[in-house]
């Protein structure tokens, strides 16, 4: 088959030139609320700026170069990750140039350009990973630049960047907040699992209790979450007034209506995935496994449990997903949390540091959790079935 | 010994099996015959429990069903079904392994257990031991789920279409090998099937079923002359006298080779069933018969297949 040329990798080059001619590839402001001023690649790098030219040049060519085989593509992937690094580091170079004779309220940050170079960046290392075929080189396409991001930040070579002296002018709120944030959200998924699985083998068994349980559930997840979390201070109102709930903490804002509306979300994954799993189970395994003798209870923890388990774990990514997300909402009632970054900068005077400040480790936590749980479910699946999953035939998420 | 006396099943006002009076000797395999839902599957679900008489009973050595602990009973009865049911979880060696556990055998003896019974389903057992069902063949699939059936060398074995979702290849194979192994073990098995072929090639007894009655009973050539109704007659179908020719082997008819003319093959171990239509395939009333090397061994001719017919036919016409 004749090799069609990659349009979009030579495309996302077409992109990446682009953002060092625009004028807009750093974004200047005298202090946090005044207007942004773009600064184009030029002026920002100065003498650095041959040097990005080089690495773009390089990436032409590897990209012109470039054909099915797999080697060239790895290569090709490689040096597009280290592109994607490097652009974090000639941000960094561009900020220590900016910031040359102002004070420490001038804010230099991220402009267009920037987030251009990413994005090409990470087409191109996406577009080369399908004509590679051994995992672990996808793996180090992939996290090579973020590798090199990670190290750029923890060095401290980004520190004149407003983002982080946003972040550490904040920085004993934001530790607080951010441990406010993980501590629900584990608090959340740990207490829905444990009432969940019991609750959902049941309705399971038991018909009557699997209509209502539904019946509740259904609906209360067909509201919005801000909704739900403001529905939930009304009765919580009343309910602080028992002096027996009042002394253990239930308050009507704060954690509280966050952590009930967050419940009642997660327990409604767990409940339906392990129900539904359990249902779709082949009838055959179980007569057979009563015709040979088992009890029930071997039956549950032999059969039903092994083979719920991978669909089991698919629901609790999901349902942890889904509370660190909702979580962030939870300043609308007053409880602290990631969001209350994300409401700082969204005032009148658009913050944008403070809003990444909230949102990205949010993200970061998400893409944590669904890394770790992929595996966990991989693996569940290969000590069911005793086969290691081809990544070709691997849907992600 | 397995005794039905006057058991009825019925669900929802239809009845399912109807008053069933049946007495399966000692090391027999009986087949229960007949078309979907006539009640072989219920009748056959009713001996281990899985599914509980309206009313009746069911003996097993005397002794009522009802009177042992369902588990108890269960764990002394093999079962095997279509699907093989194999937990996908479990490996080869560990589903096997299953109810000789709950019988609380020592871990040496099961192990032990588990690669005399690969070997005698004909699977290599250092291979087959640790592989998941998924990464089994049909055919393999099926062979584990009758060593799986065997595990705890129970009395009586419940079969329930077990090679139906075979291949015809495979079907002949397993079925050739599942009969010498009873010839070795004499279990008490009833095997339930709607194909006529395999009801008359494997059964010592055939209960034909129908509507959830029990139409006849008696050894499947018994069954062939019985003149019982109509509807016998046209179960059984004019090629059952054909499929009766599958109990014979090719290599108990041989006679040595006169003429030099180039024939068909075919090999010893086949039965005279194939013989025949090979025979009607090429248009030949000899067949040159081979081992399995290749060396010719001599001939079979139409005649010794039409003796046997004929034989058969005289023989029972005495009998009815």
């Amino acid at each position: 088959m004749k090799y069609k040329r990659d349009m979009v990798s030579i495309f996302m080059c077409g992109v990446f030139i682009l953002s060092l001619l625009m004028d807009s590839f750093m974004i200047v402001m005298e202090n946090r609320i005044s207007p942004m001023q773009h600064i184009s690649a030029k002026q920002s790098l100065g003498s650095s700026y041959a040097l990005i030219w080089g690495c773009l040049i390089i990436l032409v060519l590897l990209v012109l170069w470039k054909d099915k085989s797999e080697k060239k593509n790895f290569i090709t992937g490689i040096w597009a990750s280290i592109c994607l690094g490097g652009c974090i580091f000639f941000a960094g170079l561009a900020t220590n140039n900016l910031m040359v004779g102002h004070t420490s309220t001038y804010r230099v940050t991220f402009g267009v350009g920037i987030y251009l170079i990413m994005i090409a960046s990470y087409s191109i290392i996406v577009k080369c990973n399908e004509f590679i075929n051994k995992s672990w080189k996808k793996k180090l396409t992939t996290f090579l630049g973020i590798f090199i991001i990670v190290f750029l930040v923890a060095s401290g070579w980004l520190n004149k960047m407003s983002i982080m002296t946003e972040y550490f002018t904040r920085q004993d709120k934001f530790n607080q907040v951010f441990w406010e944030h993980l501590n629900i959200s584990l608090l959340v998924v740990i207490t829905s699992i444990i009432i969940g699985l019991p609750v959902g083998y049941l309705c399971y068994r038991y018909k009557i209790l699997d209509m209502i349980i539904s019946g509740i559930l259904n609906v209360v997840r067909s509201i919005p979450a801000i909704a739900l979390i403001i529905l939930m201070v009304g009765p919580l109102s009343l309910l602080k007034e028992i002096p027996v709930l009042n002394s253990i903490g239930i308050s009507s804002f704060g954690a509280t209506p966050v952590f009930c509306a967050l419940f009642l979300y997660s327990i409604f994954q767990v409940i339906n995935s392990l129900r539904g799993a359990l249902m779709t189970i082949d009838r055959d395994y179980i007569k057979a496994a009563k015709a040979m003798g088992m009890t029930n209870i071997m039956i549950m923890f032999k059969v039903q449990i092994p083979l719920v388990l991978p669909v089991l774990v698919s629901g609790i990514r999901v349902a942890m997903i889904s509370t660190f997300t909702g979580a962030s909402l939870g300043t609308m009632v007053g409880f602290g949390g990631l969001g209350t970054f994300i409401r700082m900068g969204d005032s009148s005077a658009i913050a944008l540091d403070l809003i990444l400040l909230g949102a990205i480790p949010i993200m970061i936590m998400i893409f944590i959790t669904d890394l770790v749980f992929s595996r966990l479910s991989r693996w569940v699946k290969m000590r069911m079935t005793g086969v290691e999953y081809d990544n070709r035939y691997e849907l992600t998420n | 010994m397995i005794v039905f006396k006057d058991v009825v099943k019925s669900y929802n006002g239809v009845i399912a099996v109807d008053k069933l009076n049946l007495t399966i000797e000692q090391g027999e395999l009986c087949i229960l015959l007949g078309l979907s839902g006539c009640g072989k599957s219920t009748s056959l679900n009713m001996v281990n429990k899985l599914i509980e008489a309206d009313s009746g009973s069911i003996y097993i050595n005397g002794k009522n069903i009802n009177e042992f602990k369902d588990e108890d009973l269960r764990r002394n009865i093999g079962y095997a079904v279509q699907s093989t049911a194999l937990f996908p979880h479990m490996t080869v060696s560990q589903n096997i392994s299953i109810v000789p556990k709950l019988l609380k055998w020592k871990k040496e003896k099961i192990q032990s257990r588990v690669e005399e019974l690969l070997e005698l389903v004909g699977l290599d057992v250092k291979s087959y031991m640790g592989k998941y069902p998924n990464q089994l063949s049909g055919g393999e699939a099926q062979r584990v789920g009758v060593a799986r059936a065997l595990a705890a060398d129970p009395e009586i074995l419940l079969m329930d279409e077990p090679f139906g979702a075979l291949d015809p290849i495979n079907r002949a194979n397993i079925q050739n090998e599942f009969l010498r192994l009873q010839e070795k073990l004499h279990k008490t098995i009833i095997f339930v099937t709607h194909d006529m072929g395999e009801a008359m090639k494997m059964g010592d007894k055939i209960a034909l079923m129908g509507k959830g009655k029990l139409l006849s009973y008696g050894t499947p050539k018994q069954l062939l002359m019985e003149d019982v109704n109509s509807f016998v007659k046209d179960f059984m179908g004019a090629d059952s006298y054909i499929n009766m020719l599958e109990r014979y082997l090719v290599k108990e008819y041989v006679l040595p080779d006169n003429s030099n003319k180039v024939l068909p093959t075919i090999s010893e171990k086949s039965s005279l069933k194939e013989g025949f239509s090979t025979m009607i395939n090429h248009s030949v009333d000899k067949l040159q018969v081979v081992d399995q090397s290749g060396k010719v061994l001599g001939v079979l001719r139409v005649d010794a297949i039409l003796n046997i017919l004929n034989e058969e036919y005289v023989r029972n016409e005495k009998i009815s």
